[in-house]
C-alpha cells in the first residue's frame, strides 16, 4: 500500500496525482461553516442560528446569507450545508488517526478503531444529533447523507487495510455503515463516561460482520471444493466407460 | 425600425416569415458569410439572432418591451406556462432575506430590470412576513419608462404603496449612475440581464453597487442540457411561442425577439464564469437549474 | 482455492511517493476508474475461463502445459489489476459472482466440447479483449496530456498514466499470443466454429459493456 503524510483523499486515488480536498477550506462557504460548527453548533445546534452568529463573528450580513447556501449547494438548505460540513469534516479528521491505526495487527481491529475514533468525535455535538440525524433522513436530503456514509465507510475500509476485489467489497461497506448508523443512534441515548456503552456495542456489531464474513469465505470454499469434486466424479464416470 | 436593421445573414426584420422558418436551425445563420455587416470599427451585438450595432439593441429592446409592458404578465404567463411564478417564488423564498428580530441593520435591496415590480413586491413579503421586517428599503430600476409606470401603478395595491420603503428609478442596468457605489445588500435581476446590450457591463456595474458580502442573484432563461429535451423545448419555443404571441397579444415579433434572445444567452458554465470575471464570488457550481435548465438562477457574493 | 487464500493475504510493500501532478478532471478519472474495474472484471473473467478448461482438459499430457501457461500469465494479469483497483480506491464490478460463476462455466463448457472447442473459446475471447485494449490505449494516450506539473506548471502524462499504458500494452501483447496458440492448437477445427466464436464473442462484449457501468 501506498502512504502518503497529508492527504485527504476520495474516488479515484493515484499518488502521481494530487488529490482534490474533502474540505476545501479557501472557500467562503467552508469558513463559515468551520466557525459555525466550531463555535456556535455545540450550544445553539444545527441550524440557521449557528451560521448566523458565525456570520456576525466574520462580519458578515446574517440577514442576505441563505443564498449563499440555498441554491449552488448541493443539499441547497442552510441547515443540512452545516450537518454536512460535520460529515465531512469528521471524515476528513480520520486521516490523522491512520498512522495509529496502521500499528494495529489487523484489519478488523484497524476498523473498530477507526469506528470509535469516528464515534467519539461526535461528542461535542452529541446532543445535537438527533435533530441532525432527523435532517439527513428528510426526503430532499437522504441522497446527499447516503453518499456521505458510503464514503465514511469506503475510507474506514480503504485506511484499515481492506483489499477485497469482488463482492466483498460491497458487502464490507455495506455492513460498516450499517454498523455506523446503528452505534450513533445508540449513542444519542448513552449516558455512560466516554460512551463506552456506544463502543462495546459497536464492537459487537463488528463481531457480528466478522462472523458473516468468515461464513461466506466458508461457503465459497465449500462449494469450489463441491465443483472440483464434482466434475472429478464425472471424469471418472467418463474413464470407466 | 426595421428599415435600419442589417442581419448578419442580409433578412430584413420585416421579412418574418422568412426568418422564422430558419430559426430553428441558427447555426446556418451565423455561419453565413456577412453581406451587409458595418465597418470594421463599429461594434454589434445580437438582437434575437440578427447582429445589430450596440447602440441599436437598447433602442430595439425599449420598443419590444414598450409594447408589451401592459400585458407583460400574460406574455410570461404564456412563454413559460405559469411556471415562471414558480420560479420567482422559488428565487425569493431562497433567497431568504430580511432584517433577522435580533440583527439592527435593515437590508437595501436592488430589483434591475423588475419594472413590473413582482419581485421587488415578493423580497419585501417575504421579509415582512417571515421576519416581521418593515424597514428594509427596496429600489426598483428599469430602463424602461413604460414597464416603470406599470410598476408604480402595481404598487399603490400593495403595502408599500406611497411608502419611502420603495422607489422607482429609470436607469440603465450597465451604467446606474444614480446608484452609489458599495450600497446595496441584495442584487436581483429576473428575466432581464438576456436584454443588455452589454451583459458584461451589466456585471460589472452590480459589483460596483453592492457592498461587501452583497449578494448578487439572477433568474434567466438558460439552456436545457438534456439534448432530447432540449429538442423539445426548442420546437415548442420556436414553433409555438411566436404563434401564440400573435394570437393573443398580436405581436409576433416581440415575442419572436424574446425567443431568440433566450437562444443567444449564454450557458450556464459560460454566464458563472462572467459573474466571476466581474469580481463575484461564486458558491458552489455556481447556479441552479429550474425546470432542466429552461431557467436556471445564478448567484455571486462580492466578498 | 487459490483466490480464497489471495484474499486473506495483506502484507504488501510500503512506499513513499510524492505527487507529481495536478488533480485529474473529473471525466478523467471517471475514466480511468472504468478502465481498472472493466480489466479487472475481464482478467478475473479469464482467469476463471482457463480454470475451467484446465478443469475439464488437464487430463490430456499434450495440453497441460500450453493451459497451464496461459493460465498463469492469466492469473498474473488479474493480480495485477486487483492491486491496481485496492490502490485506486475503484470499486469493483458489482456482478462480480456473475462474472464468477459465467466464465467458470464457459470455460467448463468449451473444455467439455474438447481441445478445438477450448481453442475456439480463447481465440474469440481473446480477439475481443485485444481489440478492446487497443482501446483503452488510444484513449489514454489522446486525453490525458493536458494534467499540469505541480513545480513547473507545464502540461504532460503523468507516471500514473504512462505505467498503466505499459501494463495494458504488455498485456495486450499476451493476450495476442494466447490468440496465435488458440489458432496453432487447431481452433479452427472446432464445430460448429462460427457459431461458437460469434456467441462467445458477442458475450465477450455485453459483459464489458457492463463491467465498464455497474
Amino acid at each position: 500500500m501506498f502512504k502518503r503524510s497529508i492527504q485527504q483523499i476520495r474516488n479515484f486515488h493515484s499518488v502521481y496525482h494530487a488529490d482534490v480536498p474533502i474540505l476545501d477550506s479557501s472557500k467562503l462557504e467552508v469558513k463559515l461553516l468551520s466557525k459555525a460548527y466550531t463555535d456556535h453548533v455545540p450550544k445553539l445546534g444545527f441550524n440557521e442560528k449557528s451560521v448566523y452568529e458565525a456570520a456576525k463573528d466574520l462580519k458578515l450580513n446574517p440577514n442576505n446569507l441563505n443564498g449563499l447556501f440555498q441554491f449552488t449547494t448541493p443539499s441547497k438548505n442552510l441547515s443540512m450545508e452545516l450537518v454536512l460540513y460535520h460529515l465531512r469534516a469528521n471524515r476528513a479528521k480520520l486521516v490523522g488517526y491512520r498512522t495509529e491505526a496502521n500499528n494495529l495487527a489487523n484489519e478488523s481491529d484497524r476498523i473498530r478503531f477507526l469506528l470509535k475514533k469516528r464515534l467519539l468525535d461526535n461528542s461535542p455535538v452529541v446532543s445535537h444529533l438527533g435533530k441532525a440525524l432527523g435532517l439527513m433522513v428528510m426526503p430532499s436530503n437522504l441522497g446527499c447523507s447516503l453518499d456521505e456514509l458510503h464514503k465514511l465507510s469506503d475510507d474506514i475500509s480503504f485506511y484499515s487495510g481492506d483489499r477485497s476485489n469482488d463482492f466483498a467489497w460491497y458487502s464490507k461497506r455495506f455492513s460498516l455503515s450499517g454498523v455506523f448508523v446503528q452505534s450513533e443512534l445508540f449513542m444519542l441515548n448513552d449516558k455512560s463516561d466516554g460512551f463506552e456503552h456506544t463502543i462495546e456495542f459497536m464492537n459487537d456489531r463488528v463481531d457480528e460482520v466478522d462472523k458473516l464474513a468468515y461464513a461466506y469465505n466458508s461457503f465459497e470454499e465449500w462449494a469450489i471444493f463441491n465443483a472440483h469434486s464434482t466434475v472429478n466424479l464425472i471424469k471418472s464416470q467418463i474413464a470407466r466407460g | 425600425m426595421s428599415a435600419a436593421l442589417r442581419f448578419k445573414s442580409g433578412f430584413k426584420l420585416n421579412a418574418l416569415r422568412t426568418s422564422f422558418n430558419c430559426s430553428l436551425s441558427k447555426r446556418t445563420i451565423s455561419t453565413t458569410p456577412t453581406l451587409f455587416q458595418e465597418g470594421a470599427n463599429s461594434k454589434t451585438t445580437h438582437f434575437g439572432f440578427k447582429t445589430v450595432p450596440e447602440q441599436e439593441k437598447e433602442n430595439l429592446v425599449r420598443g419590444v418591451f414598450s409594447s408589451v409592458a401592459s400585458n407583460y404578465d400574460v406574455m410570461n404567463d404564456v412563454m413559460s406556462m405559469g411556471i415562471h411564478r414558480l420560479w420567482k417564488k422559488h428565487l425569493i423564498e431562497k433567497l431568504d432575506c430580511g432584517k433577522r428580530p435580533n440583527s439592527q441593520e435593515p437590508l437595501n435591496f436592488l430589483d434591475v430590470a423588475g419594472g413590473t415590480g413582482d419581485i421587488a413586491f415578493g423580497l419585501l413579503d417575504h421579509a415582512r412576513l417571515k421576519y416581521g421586517d418593515v424597514e428594509s428599503t427596496m429600489t426598483v430600476a428599469d430602463i424602461n419608462p413604460d414597464m416603470l409606470a406599470e410598476g408604480e401603478k402595481r404598487c399603490l395595491s400593495t403595502p408599500y404603496a406611497h411608502s419611502p420603503r420603495i422607489n422607482f428609478l429609470e436607469q440603465n442596468g450597465e451604467i446606474m449612475d444614480k446608484i452609489p457605489d458599495n450600497s446595496k445588500d441584495v442584487y436581483t435581476i429576473a428575466f432581464g440581464i438576456r436584454n443588455f446590450t452589454n451583459i458584461q457591463a451589466g456585471l460589472n456595474t452590480a459589483y460596483r453597487v453592492l457592498k461587501p458580502g452583497g449578494i448578487f442573484a439572477c433568474l434567466e432563461f438558460s439552456q436545457v442540457e438534456e439534448p432530447a429535451l432540449d429538442y423539445i423545448y426548442q420546437a415548442y419555443s420556436f414553433s409555438l411561442l411566436p404563434m401564440m404571441g400573435q394570437l393573443i397579444a398580436n405581436d409576433r415579433d416581440s415575442y419572436q425577439y424574446l425567443v431568440e434572445s433566450i437562444r443567444k444567452f449564454p450557458n450556464q458554465e459560460t454566464f458563472a464564469n462572467m459573474i466571476r470575471k466581474a469580481g463575484f464570488y461564486v458558491p458552489g457550481k455556481g447556479y441552479e437549474n429550474l425546470t432542466f435548465g429552461v431557467a436556471a438562477i445564478h448567484i455571486g457574493v462580492k466578498l | 482455492m487459490s483466490l480464497i487464500l489471495k484474499r486473506l493475504q495483506s502484507t504488501v510493500a510500503e512506499t513513499v511517493i510524492k505527487p507529481t501532478h495536478k488533480a485529474l478532471s473529473p471525466a478523467q478519472q471517471a475514466y480511468l476508474e472504468r478502465v481498472i474495474r472493466v480489466d479487472q472484471a475481464g482478467e478475473l473473467g479469464a482467469n476463471l475461463i482457463y480454470a475451467g478448461q484446465y478443469m475439464a482438459l488437464s487430463h490430456k499430457p499434450e495440453l497441460k502445459p500450453i493451459l497451464k501457461h496461459m493460465w498463469d500469465q492469466e492469473i498474473h494479469h488479474h493480480n495485477t489489476f486487483n492491486n491496481l483497483q485496492v490502490e485506486h480506491r475503484v470499486r469493483p464490478s458489482i456482478l462480480t459472482p456473475i462474472w464468477k460463476v459465467g466464465a467458470f462455466g464457459m470455460g467448463l463448457a468449451t473444455g467439455l466440447l474438447g481441445k478445438e472447442g477450448a481453442m475456439a473459446c480463447t481465440e474469440a475471447v481473446e480477439t475481443v479483449i485485444g481489440g478492446h485494449y487497443n482501446q483503452q490505449l488510444r484513449v489514454l494516450s489522446n486525453n490525458y496530456g493536458d494534467v499540469e506539473e505541480i513545480e513547473t506548471g507545464k502540461p504532460s502524462v503523468s507516471k500514473q498514466v504512462t505505467d498503466l499504458q505499459a501494463q495494458i500494452s504488455e498485456f495486450r501483447d499476451e493476450e495476442l499470443e494466447h490468440l496465435n496458440t488458440a489458432v496453432q492448437n487447431d481452433s479452427h477445427e472446432a464445430r460448429p466454429y462460427w457459431l461458437i466464436t460469434e456467441t462467445i464473442k458477442l458475450t465477450c462484449k455485453a459483459a464489458v459493456w457492463t463491467a465498464e457501468r455497474v
